[in-house]
């Protein structure tokens, strides 16, 4: 299975279980963190775990990084935190339970980006505000 | 019938109610039209049946500002015209094309749509066009089975373009034109100048050269203007006997506001992130009633008036990836794709959007006599075309608000250079062969060169039709707009001379 399928499979599961309670902890066994070890963490690998090609957009948020002094040296933590408030959500709100909740915001948050113009035009791709600090959050966390 | 002028004595005169000038996309139609009246027509034709490398070089000139295609490549100097190469793209202008629109500069027509819309029905015959229906398209989408793109604001529209065949004006209508019994195509006439009365009020003759051949004279009650965009304003500046600037010039308006289509293309490359979407209605024409036609997007006329926007358009094309690593296929799942694909750009699935954009007229842009002249010794033309940053940023707005579609229906997407960098134009940008605005309809000889009725300003017997008469020219394709403005001219004409 290449990374392509891999990433492919691994969403249709998450699509396929997303209301159960077992579908939340399946990324974070992916990823290898658990909300016991570090909630903040998983919830920022959560965020992560919505890009289809990790690698590759851990590249692009290199360069959105590189480029964007406002960005520069934020921990994953600042990052994750100010993809929290995008989505209208406070890490009291969430759980092991109900991080879901973070793929239908971010859907929705991404949706939004694009009808407010709030978006960053990154090596000739546009893209939506939320997408390019999830880049950025992989590319640090 | 048709005559080759070759066989004319020097200094033969021909009289005629009516003579045409250019047996193009313009000038044949009129002669159509007026086939079978009680009018003798006369229509002289610089070219024979075919192309000639000499007759066409006639058409060289300089362009002198932004650099462009040469200026006598986009035309062809023979009977039939530039429909021996054109695309046979077409839809009229809708109906808001015609009114002033405040935030655009000398924009305006003296006539409206309604004034039109009779003869732009008549164009569908004669371009092989099939029903004349550009209000049906999702019904045509429907019947045909393909999709049509979920726009979601007012912002940007589908609309339908019918595709001719293209037609070949010259082999399509020279057995009509050859029957007729008082319309008469002169080939290899060269007009070399109008002569008028000498308060330059009146045509009285048109002064013709064969290429090493005869001159000769046509004497006509009217006279038509039907060469193109260049060439028309090219015959009023040459014709300076009686008035030292030309012909219909005491304004100093003819050559003015050339103006051509902004053309970026590709303007942008969507990245797809779905698969569930047939663009069969954009790739390619499809036949239905009696005709082919397709979608193209277009901005809406509320967000055209919105954002103080010229017109443009966007024709989408299926092309090869590009992208190795596609930013799309990156995003795909976030807003809703299809989960099957998730990387549509590895297996080709990637939109290719050309931009074509209506200019602002521009009395700065122009055509003028040049002081070299061609083997006939007419003076050539020198042809500046320039393009404003305001234009720029209609452009690169045009851009984002295609990109910004496309993603918000969560199709795509975009890459386009342009948007990083708005104040270069882009490689892929040029012109749009489409030569206007050089002799501009006006209901004010101070505003423009002809009247509503496309009759030259103080000349009484002298008009003009083409691209040449548009003050504004939309994005779409000329072509069926000033076939039906040549028709309306000969219903004028037919109406004036009894």
């Amino acid at each position: 299975m290449n990374d392509t399928e891999m990433n492919r499979s691994r969403r249709a599961a998450l699509r396929t279980i997303g209301c159960t309670s077992l579908a939340s902890l399946l990324p974070f066994a992916i990823a290898g963190c658990t909300w016991e070890q570090d909630p903040l963490e998983a919830i920022a690998e959560r965020m992560v775990s919505m890009l289809f090609h990790p690698e590759q957009a851990k590249e692009i948020g290199l360069l959105y990084i590189a480029e964007d002094s406002v960005v520069q040296g934020q921990t994953y933590q600042k990052i994750t935190g100010s993809l929290l408030e995008r989505l209208g959500l406070e890490q009291s709100q969430l759980s092991a339970e109900n991080m879901a909740l973070i793929d239908e915001r971010i859907e929705s948050a991404v949706r939004q980006d694009f009808l407010d113009e709030d978006i960053i035009i990154l090596r000739g791709w546009m893209l939506s505000r939320t997408e390019i600090m999830l880049c950025a959050l992989a590319a640090v966390v | 019938m048709l005559i080759d002028a070759k066989e004319l004595e020097n200094g033969h005169v021909v009289e005629a109610d009516i003579c045409i000038v250019g047996a193009g996309a313009a000038g044949i139609p009129m002669g159509l039209a007026l086939n079978g009246t009680n009018k003798k027509v006369v229509i002289l034709e610089s070219g024979g049946l075919g192309y000639d490398e000499r007759t066409q070089s006639l058409y060289d000139g300089f362009n002198v500002g932004r650099e462009t295609y040469p200026i006598s490549h986009n035309r062809l100097r023979y009977f039939g015209g530039t429909t021996g190469h054109w695309a046979g793209h077409c839809r009229p202008f809708d109906a808001f094309d015609f009114s002033k629109r405040d935030w655009i500069p000398h924009s305006g027509w003296p006539i409206t749509i309604e004034e039109l819309e009779p003869y732009l029905e008549q164009t569908h015959p004669i371009l092989d066009l099939g029903k004349y229906d550009y209000g049906s398209l999702p019904e045509y989408a429907e019947q045909l089975g393909l999709d049509l793109l979920p726009l979601q604001s007012d912002s940007l529209i589908n609309v339908m373009k019918h595709q001719s065949t293209p037609t070949r004006f010259g082999p399509a209508y020279q057995p009509e034109l050859e029957k007729s019994e008082n319309v008469t195509v002169y080939l290899h006439s060269n007009v070399l100048e109008l002569n008028a009365n000498e308060s330059a009020s009146h045509v009285t003759s048109a002064e013709v050269a064969v290429i090493d051949g005869p001159r000769y004279k046509v004497k006509a009650k009217n006279f038509v203007l039907a060469t193109g965009g260049l060439e028309n304003a090219r015959i009023m500046l040459l014709s300076n006997k009686s008035a030292a600037n030309g012909l219909g010039n005491s304004h100093n308006l003819v050559g003015r506001f050339y103006t051509d289509h902004i053309l970026v293309r590709p303007a942008l490359d969507i990245a797809l992130t779905r698969s569930d979407m047939n663009f069969g209605m954009y790739f390619g024409s499809h036949e239905i009633n009696g005709g082919r036609v397709f979608s193209i997007l277009t901005a809406s006329e509320a967000l055209t008036r919105r954002e103080k926007l010229t017109r443009f358009r966007f024709h989408l094309y299926n092309t090869s990836p590009k992208y190795g690593s596609a930013i799309g296929g990156i995003f795909s799942g976030m807003d809703g794709a299809a989960e099957a694909t998730p990387l549509n750009t590895e297996r080709g699935n990637s939109v290719s959007v050309h931009m074509a954009m209506e200019p602002i007229p521009n009395p700065d842009t122009f055509v003028r006599l040049s002081d070299k002249r061609d083997f006939l010794g007419q003076q050539k033309l020198e042809v500046n075309w320039q393009v404003s940053n305001a234009e720029k940023a209609n452009a690169h707005r045009a851009i984002e608000i295609c990109a910004l579609e496309f993603a918000r229906m969560g199709y795509g997407r975009a890459y386009a250079p342009f948007l990083e960098k708005p104040d270069e134009w882009p490689s892929t940008f040029t012109s749009g062969k489409h030569h206007c605005g050089t002799t501009r309809m006006s209901d004010s000889p101070k505003t423009g060169v002809v009247d509503r009725n496309c009759r030259v300003f103080d000349v009484d017997n002298l008009y003009i039709t083409g691209s040449s008469v548009f003050p504004t020219i939309s994005h779409t394709n000329p072509t069926l707009n000033l076939i039906a403005l040549a028709l309306r001219l000969a219903d004028h004409l037919k109406e004036k001379t009894g």
